[in-house]
C-alpha cells in the first residue's frame, strides 16, 4: 500500500474529516429547501430592481445560479472546513505521540510529509467536489437547469451565460475553487508542522485568511500596493471562470499565484518536518 | 355681442385647440392598431449595456386586447418594459394630457411630435413624447423619463403583416445616468444607474395575428 493511500485513509478514519462533509450536505440541504418553499417570492426579489424597467422571463432561479450563489461561502465557510483538517495532519501526529513512531520507520520524513500534504489536497478536491455535486444535484431536482446568472466585482456587473455552458463554466469553476481552497489547506498544512497542537493551526490559518480579506477590501490606497501579495487576492479565481468570455491570461495569473503559495507553503512545511526534533 | 366675447371668440378662431389637435393625432395611431384582437410574435433582443453581458435572447410574446401580454421564452429573457411590446391602445386619451410639441419631417414624411402627461399621479405614470407618422399614423419614436435624469426611447421600424403595419424592429436607447445615488438591484448586486446606458435592439418576425388567442394563455402571469 503507498505511503500516499496510508494517509489518507488515515485522514478519513478520523471523525472530524467527516465534520465538513456533514456541514456542506446539511447547509446546502437546508438552503435549496429554503429557496425552494420561498421560491416565486425569492425569484421576484431577486430580479426586483430591474422588473419596474424590464419585462423579465424565464427562470431566475435555477441549478446553476444557485450553485454559483453558494459558491461565495467558498470564501469564509469552507476554508474553515478545510483548515479543521488540514490543521490537524502533522499536528494531530504530535498530539497522539504517533509521530516518533512513524519516523522511526523506513520511509523517508521528506515521502511522510509529501503523502501527509498529497492527502490533504485530495480532501480539499474532495470536498470541493462534494460541495458542486451536491449543489447542482439538488438544484437540478428542485428548480431545473437554465442560465447561468453571474456577478463579476469589475464591469460588466451581471453575466448571463447561456444554459448551454452553464454546466461546464460551474464545473470549470469548481475545479478552480479546489485549486483557490488549496492555499487555504496549504497553509494550515504549514502551521501544523509547527506546532504539536490542532486548535493553534485551524484557528491561526483562519485568522490569516480573514486578516488578508480585510486588508484587501480596505478602499485605502496605500494598501493597495500590498494587494498583489495577499493570496485571498486570487482566490476568487472562480469567479473569473463564471465571466464572458474568460479572461484565461488573468485565469492564468491567478492559478500560477495560486500554486506559487501552495509551493511555498508546503516547502516551508517540509523544511520544518524534515528537521523537526522528535527526540525532546 | 359684448366685447369679452368676440375676444374669445376670435382667439378661438386664431389659435388652433392644441390639446384637440394632439387628441386627434393619437386617435389616429391608435386607430391603426383597432383591428388587432390579438397576435404572437417571434422576439429576439440583442442587449449592449455596459452592466450587463448577456447573449441573444429569444421569446414568443403573446398579445391580446386590451393590454394583456405574456412571454415564453426557454432561458432568460428580458426587454425594455415601456417600449418593448408596442400596444398604442396602452396611451389611452383619456387618461394623459395631450399636448403638441412640433411638426416636423420624419425620414421625407410629416410628423408630429405630442406630449403625454398623465392625469393622475399614479406609481408608474410618467410623461411620454410619441412622434407620429401623419401620412400612415404609425408611432416612429417613443421616449419616456420615467423619473427625472432616467429616459429611454425607442425609435420603431415597421412592417405589413396580415394587412396590419407591425413593428419589426425596435431601437432602444436607455441612458439612466445623471442621477447620483441611484441603484438598480439584481440578485443582491447594486448598480449605479449610469451603468445602467446602452442600447437594446428588439427584433420581432413570424407575426399571427387575429388567432383568437385564449385568456388562458394569460392567466400564469410571466416570471417578473
Amino acid at each position: 500500500m503507498s505511503l500516499l493511500s496510508i494517509e489518507i485513509r488515515k485522514t478519513f478514519r478520523r471523525w472530524r474529516t467527516y465534520i465538513g462533509f456533514i456541514v456542506v450536505a446539511g447547509a446546502v440541504i437546508l438552503l435549496e429547501v429554503i429557496i425552494k418553499l420561498n421560491e416565486t417570492r425569492m425569484a421576484q426579489n431577486f430580479s426586483h430592481g430591474l422588473s419596474g424597467d424590464f419585462l423579465i422571463s424565464g427562470s431566475v432561479l435555477n441549478a446553476w445560479v444557485i450553485t454559483a450563489f453558494i459558491m461565495n461561502s467558498l470564501y469564509i465557510h469552507v476554508p474553515f472546513l478545510i483548515a479543521l483538517v488540514a490543521g490537524d495532519m502533522v499536528s494531530s501526529e504530535a498530539t497522539s505521540g504517533t509521530l516518533r513512531f512513524i519516523l522511526i520507520r523506513p520511509p523517508s520524513r521528506s515521502n511522510i510529509i509529501t503523502a501527509k500534504f498529497f492527502a490533504m489536497l485530495f480532501y480539499t478536491a474532495l470536498l470541493i467536489l462534494f460541495l458542486g455535486a451536491l449543489c447542482v444535484g439538488i438544484g437540478l431536482a428542485f428548480f431545473g437547469g437554465g442560465d447561468l446568472i453571474s456577478f463579476q466585482t469589475g464591469m460588466p456587473h451581471i453575466v448571463i451565460l447561456p444554459a448551454h455552458v452553464a454546466a461546464a463554466s460551474t464545473v470549470m469553476a469548481f475545479l478552480a475553487a479546489i485549486l483557490s481552497m488549496s492555499v487555504v489547506g496549504s497553509l494550515a498544512f504549514l502551521f501544523s508542522t509547527l506546532v504539536d497542537n490542532s486548535i493553534g493551526p485551524i484557528i491561526g490559518s483562519i485568522a490569516v485568511v480573514i486578516l488578508s480579506f480585510i486588508i484587501g477590501n480596505l478602499p485605502f490606497e496605500f494598501l493597495e500596493s500590498l494587494r498583489p501579495y495577499l493570496f485571498t487576492t486570487y482566490m476568487g479565481i472562480w469567479q473569473l471562470l463564471l465571466n464572458s468570455p474568460v479572461d484565461w491570461g488573468e485565469v492564468g495569473k491567478y492559478a500560477l499565484a495560486l500554486l506559487g503559495y501552495d509551493a511555498a507553503f508546503f516547502a516551508i512545511a517540509y523544511f520544518v518536518f524534515v528537521r523537526k526534533d522528535i527526540k525532546s | 355681442m359684448n366685447l369679452l366675447s368676440l375676444f374669445f371668440g376670435l382667439l378661438f378662431l386664431v389659435s388652433p385647440p392644441a390639446q384637440n389637435d394632439g387628441l386627434r393625432y393619437l386617435e389616429n395611431a391608435i386607430a391603426k392598431f383597432n383591428g388587432i384582437k390579438d397576435y404572437v410574435v417571434d422576439v429576439k433582443v440583442h442587449l449592449d449595456l455596459e452592466a450587463v453581458k448577456a447573449p441573444d435572447m429569444e421569446a414568443k410574446v403573446y398579445f391580446k386586447e386590451p393590454d394583456k401580454v405574456k412571454i415564453d421564452s426557454k432561458g432568460l429573457f428580458f426587454m425594455p418594459k415601456d417600449v418593448g411590446v408596442i400596444n398604442p391602445r396602452k396611451f389611452d386619451p383619456a387618461k394623459f394630457l395631450i399636448q403638441v410639441i412640433d411638426t416636423l419631417t420624419y425620414e421625407g414624411d410629416p410628423a408630429v411630435r405630442l406630449s403625454l402627461t398623465p392625469k393622475k399621479d399614479e406609481s408608474g405614470n410618467h410623461d411620454i413624447v410619441l412622434t407620429i407618422d401623419k401620412k400612415d399614423w404609425l408611432i416612429r419614436e417613443i421616449g419616456t423619463a420615467p423619473s427625472p435624469g432616467r429616459t429611454a426611447s425607442a425609435k420603431i421600424t415597421y412592417g405589413m403583416f396580415g394587412g396590419f403595419m407591425m413593428p419589426v424592429k425596435v431601437d432602444v436607447k436607455l441612458d439612466m445616468g445623471n442621477v447620483n445615488g441611484q441603484a438598480r438591484e439584481f440578485g443582491g448586486r447594486r448598480m449605479r444607474m449610469n451603468e445602467m446606458k446602452g442600447t437594446v435592439e428588439v427584433y420581432y418576425s413570424n407575426y399571427k395575428i387575429n388567432t383568437g388567442l385564449s385568456d388562458k394563455i394569460f392567466e400564469r402571469r410571466n416570471e417578473e
